[in-house]
C-alpha cells in the first residue's frame, strides 16, 4: 500500500499541530508498512517555483517538498501535485489540509482514479477563513457568507496598513490607530463606513463561487473525516456530505514514562505550549498570569509562528509579567518540556477542535485549563481533568489559577483523573483499514477493459509496472541493464555508460540544450522588448510632454469656449427677450390692424348708414311733406268716413229695426195675421213667405258685412298711415348712432 | 506442377472482415484450381463462434477451434497443424487479398532458398504506402524497422527483411516443425521480423514478390481491442527483444547498452515513465531472451551481413 499525504506543512519547517502530527502519522504508517509519500509545500530559496524535491526520513518515510512563494497559483499547484502523482504513483490520497495547496489537489487526484479521503481539523473545507475568526477576533458562523466576504475585504484593506507585518489574518485594536480599527470594524459589522463597502458585492460573489467549488471538491472525495465530534456535526451541516469522526492519536508513549508533577511547596508551573497565534489566546493567558499573586505560579511559553509581530509582542509581554519565554521547540523535547511543567493552559479564542497539546498533557498526567468551546468540552471533562473558563476571560482565567494554587489537593485529583490517549499506532491502524477499503472499492467500481484473453497477462505486467514509482521504475531497469550488459559479457560499469552517455549525447542534452536556445531567444526578445518598453517609455514622456502642452492649449481653448459659451448665451437670452418682445408688437399691431380694419369698416357703414340716413331723412322728410298732405286728406276723409259712420251706424238702427219689424210681421203670418186672414194662410204662402223674409234678411246681414268691412279698411288704412309716420326701426337707429361732429347731438326720434 | 496451399486465417469475431476476405481468397483458389489447396479459419475467440456461421455462407471452409483465446501466433501454428497443403499462407483477416496472389508466390517457393514470399502489400489499400519494402536498421545503438522505397515499384521480386505476418507464404512443414513464431514476441508484433531475420541468418532468403498484392487494413483486429498504449508497449518491449536475441558483436551489444542505458537515463530523469515501463518490461524477460538465442540455428550470416541483404535496395 502507497499512501500520499497531503500537508500544507511540516516539521522542521512547520511544528503547529497539523503538521507536528502528520509527521508523526506517517512515521506510524511506514511503521505498518505503508509505503508513505508526503507532499508539503514549501520556500525554497534558490529553487524554480514548483521545483520538487524529495527528501527520505528515518522512520521510513519520503516527504516531497514543492517550492512555493506566499500563495502559489492554483493551477500551477495542481500540475505539480500531478507530476507528483504520476512519480510517486499512490494508491490513495489522504489530505490532512489543502492549505497552500489548493483544491485542484483533489481534482487532480481523481482525474487518475486514486481513491481520496480528507481529514479535517478545521475549518478549511468550507471556508477560507478556517478559523472561522474575522480579522477583529470576533467569531462567526461556517454558513455565513456574508461574514467571509466581509473578512475577505478587511483583510484586504489590513494588507495595505504597514507595521502589522504578516498578521495571519487577526489583529489586536492595539495594533491598530483608531481610525484604522474603527473602519476595521465597520467593515466587518456595519452597512457602511468604508470605501470597501461598494466591494461587497463582488466580494460575496466571489465567496459564493468558492464554496461552490469548496462543496465540490468536498462531494468528489470517497470518505471525509474530521478530528472532534463538534467539527464533523458542523462541517457536515456545512457541506452536505457525511463527515465520520476519527479522534488523532499522539505518540503517547515517551510522554506517559513521566513522572506526575508534583505542585507542594514550590509555585504552580503554568505552561503554554503551541502556535504563537493570536487566536490561541496567548495574550488572554499573559493577562490573566499578570493578575496572580507574584512568587505564587510561574509561567512557560513554548512555540512559534511567522505572525512576528505577534510573537514580539508577547515575547515582550511575557518578560514584562515576569513569564519565561521558551520559544520554539521540537517535537522530540516535549517530554522534557512537560516535565518542568504542573498544568497546562489552552487560552484560544477559536472555536477549537481537537488540540494534540490537551492529549499530550494528559498522556504526562498533567491537567488542562482551556477555554470553554464545544470542542474543549469534548476533550476536557470539566473539573474532572481539567477546567474550563469563559473564551476571552482573563479574569477568569486567573480566578481559576488561583484557586488551583490555593487547593493542592484538587490539582492532584485533576492529575489523577487525566483519561489514557489514543496512540498514534492505532490512529495508523484505523487508517490502513480505512485505506483498504477505499482501494478495494475503487477496484471494485473500475470497470477492466474487455481484453482478449491472451493479452491478459501482459496487460497485467504492464498495468504493474506502471503502478510503480519512478525512482524504482528506474531502479528495476538499471537493474536489468546490469543483468543484460552480464549476459552479453559486456564488461562497462554505469559510470562508463554514464561518461558514453555523457560523451554522446542524448535527448534529455539535446532538450535541454533546446531549452537554452530557448531561453536565449527569449532572452533576447525579452531584452528587445525591453529595449523597446524604453523607446516606448520614452515616447510616452516626449508624448506626455506634447499632451501637457496640449491639453495647457485645450485648457486655454476650452476656457474661450466657455467664454463664448456665455456670452454666446447672454446673446440668445437678449435674443429670445427682443424675439419675444417683437412678437407681442407684431401681435398688438396685428391687432390694431384688425381693429382698425373694423373702425374703418364700421367707419364706412356709419358713413353708409348717415349717407342712407340723410336720404332716408330726406326721402322722410318728403313722406313726412307728403304725410301732412295725407293727413290732410285723411282727416277729411276720417271726416267723410266719420259721416259714413255715421250713416252707417244709423243704417245699422234702422236695419236693425228692418229685421225686428220682418220679425215681427213674418211672426204675425205665422200666426194669422198679414194679409190673410190669421190662421188661414196655406202652407205654401206660409213657405213662400220665409223665403222672402230669409232672402230681405240676407240681404241685410250682406250689406251689414259691406259696412262692417268698409270699416275694416278705413281703420288699416289709418293705422298704416301711422305706422309710415312713426315706423321702430329709423326711431332706433336715429337713437343709437350720434351724428358725427356732433356727440352732444340729442338722438333723434 | 503448382505445389498446394492452405490459407489459415486466425480470428476473433471478426465477422465482417471474414465475410469481406473469404469469397476472395476462395475465388482465388478457385481460379488456381491447384488440388489440395484450402482454407482454414482458426477460430481465436475461445468461444467456437465462428464455425457456424462460416459453415452457413462457406461450407468449403474448414473452422479450426481453439479452447482459448491464444493470440495470432499460436492460432496460426494451430491451424498450420490441421492443414494438409504443402504451403502456408497466413493470413490476417484484415487483409484483401487481389486476385491472382497465391500462384506467384508459390512459384517463389519453387526457389529453395526462399524460405518466406511476401506478396506487395499495401498498407490501408494505397498503391504509395508499400508495407512488404521492409528493411532493418541499426541507428544510433538500437535496431529499427525502416520502409525503403526502390526507385522503381515495378515487377521484380526483391529481397525484403521479412514478410508481414498477415499475410506471407511459408514451407508449412518447416513452419509447423519449428513451432510457429517464437513466444519470446508474445503478445504479438516483431515475431514475423524474427521469423525473416532468422531465414536470412539461416542462409535462406525472404522476397517479395510485386506480381502478388494484398491490401493491409493494418490494425483492424488489434487496434479495435487493445488500448493503444499497450499496443504501443507490445511493439516497444519487442523491439529490444529482437535485437537482443540477435546482436551477435561485443562491440554492437556495447553501444546498444551504452544507448539504452542513456534512454533510461533520460527517461528516468525527464520522467517519461512508459519507456522506462518498456524497457522493464522487456527486461522481465531476459531469461527467455537466454532461450531464443541458445535455439537459433546455426548461423550462416552474422547480424551485421543480415541487414545488409535483407534490403529491398540491396
Amino acid at each position: 500500500m502507497r499512501v500520499a499525504l497531503v500537508v500544507h506543512g511540516l516539521p522542521p519547517h512547520a511544528r503547529t499541530g497539523v503538521e507536528t502530527h502528520t509527521a508523526a502519522l506517517a512515521g506510524a504508517l511506514a511503521a505498518e508498512g505503508v509505503a508513505v509519500e508526503v507532499f508539503v509545500p514549501r520556500f525554497m530559496p534558490g529553487l524554480a517555483l514548483f521545483a520538487q524535491r524529495r527528501e527520505d526520513f528515518d522512520d521510513g518515510w519520503a516527504v516531497t517538498w514543492v517550492s512555493v512563494q506566499d500563495e502559489p497559483a492554483p493551477e500551477d499547484m495542481a500540475a505539480a501535485f500531478g507530476a507528483f502523482l504520476d512519480r510517486e504513483r499512490p494508491d490513495v490520497v489522504h489530505f490532512q489540509h489543502l492549505l497552500r495547496i489548493g483544491l485542484g489537489a483533489v481534482d487532480e487526484a481523481q482525474k487518475r482514479g486514486l481513491p481520496t479521503l480528507y481529514n479535517a481539523h478545521d475549518f478549511y473545507p468550507a471556508r477560507d477563513t478556517y478559523t472561522l475568526m474575522r480579522p477583529d477576533l470576533t467569531a462567526f458562523e461556517s454558513g455565513d457568507d456574508e461574514a467571509e466576504a466581509r473578512c475577505v475585504l478587511a483583510r484586504r484593506f489590513l494588507d495595505g496598513i504597514d507595521g502589522i507585518g504578516d498578521y495571519h489574518g487577526t489583529v489586536l485594536e492595539r495594533q491598530l490607530n483608531g481610525e484604522a480599527w474603527g473602519t476595521l470594524r465597520a467593515l466587518l459589522h456595519d452597512d457602511d463606513g468604508s470605501p470597501l463597502h461598494a466591494e461587497l458585492p463582488a466580494a460575496r460573489a466571489a465567496v459564493g463561487e468558492r464554496g461552490k467549488l469548496k462543496r465540490g471538491a468536498f462531494a468528489a472525495l470517497d470518505a471525509r473525516f474530521a478530528t472532534s465530534r463538534f467539527l464533523a456535526r458542523r462541517l457536515s451541516a456545512a457541506m452536505g456530505r457525511a463527515v465520520e469522526w476519527r479522534a488523532s492519536g499522539i505518540d503517547a508513549e515517551p510522554l506517559g514514562r513521566l513522572q506526575p508533577a508534583r505542585v507542594s511547596e514550590r509555585p504552580l508551573r503554568i505552561g503554554y505550549v503551541g502556535g504563537i497565534l493570536k487566536h490561541k489566546g496567548v495574550h488572554v493567558l499573559l493577562d490573566a498570569f499578570a493578575q496572580l499573586e507574584p512568587g505564587t505560579a510561574e509561567l512557560i511559553l513554548y512555540g512559534d509562528s511567522g505572525d512576528r509581530p505577534y510573537v514580539l509582542d508577547m515575547r515582550a509581554r511575557a518578560a514584562e509579567v515576569g513569564a519565561v519565554w521558551g520559544g520554539p521547540f521540537d517535537q522530540d523535547g516535549l517530554p522534557a518540556i512537560l516535565t518542568d511543567i504542573d498544568v497546562i493552559v489552552v487560552p484560544s479564542l477559536w472555536s477549537e477542535n481537537a488540540p494534540f497539546v490537551i492529549r499530550e498533557a494528559f498522556a504526562a498526567r498533567r491537567p488542562v485549563i482551556a477555554s470553554r468551546t464545544p470542542a474543549t468540552e469534548e476533550s476536557v471533562r470539566d473539573g474532572e481533568d481539567g477546567i474550563l473558563f469563559p473564551l476571552g476571560d482573563a479574569n477568569a482565567l486567573a480566578e481559576v489559577l488561583r484557586e488551583l494554587i490555593a487547593d493542592e489537593s484538587r490539582y492532584a485529583r485533576l492529575a489523577l483523573a487525566c483519561p489514557s490517549v489514543k496512540s498514534i499506532a492505532a490512529e495508523a491502524r484505523e487508517w490502513v483499514a480505512t485505506y483498504d477499503e477505499l482501494v478495494r472499492a475503487r477496484r471494485a467500481a473500475t470497470p477492466k477493459p474487455a481484453l482478449p484473453a491472451h493479452l491478459e497477462s501482459f496487460a497485467a505486467r504492464y498495468e504493474a509496472l506502471r503502478s510503480v514509482p519512478t525512482r524504482e521504475l528506474f531502479s528495476r531497469v538499471m537493474e536489468g541493464l546490469g543483468r543484460l550488459g552480464s549476459a552479453m559479457g559486456v564488461a562497462a560499469s554505469p559510470e562508463d555508460y554514464l561518461a558514453i552517455a555523457v560523451g554522446r549525447g542524448s535527448r534529455l542534452r539535446d532538450g535541454l540544450t533546446e531549452d537554452a536556445r530557448a531561453i536565449d531567444w527569449l532572452t533576447r526578445s525579452v531584452r528587445e522588448q525591453e529595449e523597446a518598453r524604453k523607446e516606448l517609455e520614452e515616447r510616452s514622456v516626449w508624448y506626455a510632454d506634447q499632451t501637457s502642452g496640449l491639453q495647457q492649449s485645450l485648457d486655454a481653448l476650452e476656457r474661450e469656449r466657455d467664454w463664448h459659451k456665455e456670452t454666446r448665451a447672454a446673446d440668445e437670452e437678449s435674443r429670445s427677450a427682443l424675439d419675444a418682445a417683437l412678437e407681442e408688437a407684431r401681435n398688438a399691431l396685428a391687432a390694431l390692424e384688425e381693429e382698425r380694419g373694423w373702425l374703418k369698416e364700421t367707419l364706412e357703414a356709419g358713413n353708409e348708414e348717415l349717407e342712407w340716413l340723410r336720404g332716408r331723412v330726406d326721402s322722410l322728410d318728403e313722406e313726412r311733406t307728403g304725410l301732412l298732405v295725407d293727413r290732410e286728406a285723411l282727416e277729411g276723409h276720417f271726416q267723410s268716413l266719420g259721416a259714413e259712420l255715421e250713416q252707417l251706424t244709423s243704417n245699422d238702427k234702422w236695419l236693425r229695426g228692418e229685421i225686428a219689424e220682418l220679425v215681427r210681421g213674418l211672426g204675425a203670418d205665422l200666426r194669422g195675421g198679414g194679409a190673410s186672414e190669421p190662421g188661414t194662410l196655406t202652407t205654401p204662402e206660409i213657405s213662400d213667405a220665409l223665403t222672402a223674409g230669409r232672402r230681405g234678411l240676407a240681404r241685410i246681414v250682406d250689406e251689414l258685412a259691406w259696412r262692417r268691412k268698409e270699416m275694416a279698411v278705413v281703420r288699416s288704412a289709418s293705422e298704416g298711415l301711422f305706422q309710415r309716420v312713426v315706423g321702430g326701426s329709423l326711431a332706433y337707429r336715429a337713437r343709437s348712432w350720434p351724428v358725427e361732429g356732433n356727440p352732444e347731438q340729442e338722438p333723434r326720434g | 506442377m503448382s505445389q498446394s496451399v492452405a490459407v489459415v486465417i486466425p480470428s476473433l469475431a471478426d465477422f465482417e472482415l471474414l465475410e469481406r476476405c473469404l469469397p476472395l481468397v476462395l475465388a482465388e483458389l478457385e481460379a488456381r484450381d491447384v488440388a489440395g489447396d484450402e482454407v482454414l479459419v482458426v477460430d481465436d475467440t475461445g468461444e467456437a463462434v465462428l464455425g457456424a456461421w462460416i459453415e452457413e455462407r462457406c461450407p468449403n471452409v474448414r473452422v479450426v477451434a481453439c479452447e482459448a483465446n491464444v493470440g495470432f501466433g499460436p492460432a496460426l501454428l494451430k491451424g498450420a497443424e490441421a492443414a494438409e497443403a504443402e504451403h502456408l499462407f497466413a493470413m490476417n483477416p484484415d487483409v484483401v487479398p487481389r486476385p491472382g496472389f497465391l500462384s506467384p508466390l508459390a512459384s517463389a517457393l519453387a526457389d529453395s532458398e526462399v524460405a518466406v514470399a511476401s506478396p506487395r502489400v499495401l498498407l490501408q489499400g494505397e498503391e504509395s504506402r508499400i508495407e512488404s519494402h521492409s528493411a532493418l536498421r541499426v541507428e544510433d545503438g538500437s535496431l529499427r524497422v525502416v520502409e525503403r522505397r526502390p526507385e522503381s515499384t515495378g515487377g521484380a521480386v526483391r529481397p525484403v527483411a521479412f514478410a508481414v505476418g498477415g499475410a506471407m507464404l511459408v514451407r508449412r512443414e518447416e513452419f509447423v516443425r519449428r513451432g510457429g513464431f517464437d513466444p519470446l514476441f508474445a503478445p504479438f508484433y516483431f515475431e514475423d521480423t524474427d521469423l525473416g531475420i532468422d531465414e536470412w541468418r539461416a542462409g535462406l532468403r525472404v522476397v517479395e514478390v510485386p506480381e502478388a498484392v494484398v491490401e493491409h487494413h493494418h490494425r483492424g483486429t488489434i487496434g479495435a481491442r487493445v488500448p493503444e498504449e499497450l499496443v504501443q508497449a507490445a511493439i516497444e518491449k519487442n523491439r529490444y527483444l529482437l535485437y537482443w536475441k540477435y546482436l551477435d558483436s561485443r562491440r554492437d551489444a556495447h553501444d546498444h547498452l551504452a544507448a539504452i542505458w542513456r534512454d533510461a537515463l533520460d527517461a528516468g530523469v525527464a520522467g517519461r515513465r512508459e519507456e522506462l515501463v518498456w524497457m522493464a518490461l522487456a527486461l522481465e524477460e531476459l531469461s527467455g531472451v537466454h532461450s531464443a538465442r541458445k535455439a537459433l540455428r546455426a548461423r550462416v550470416r552474422p547480424f551485421g551481413e543480415v541487414l545488409r541483404v535483407a534490403d529491398p535496395l540491396a
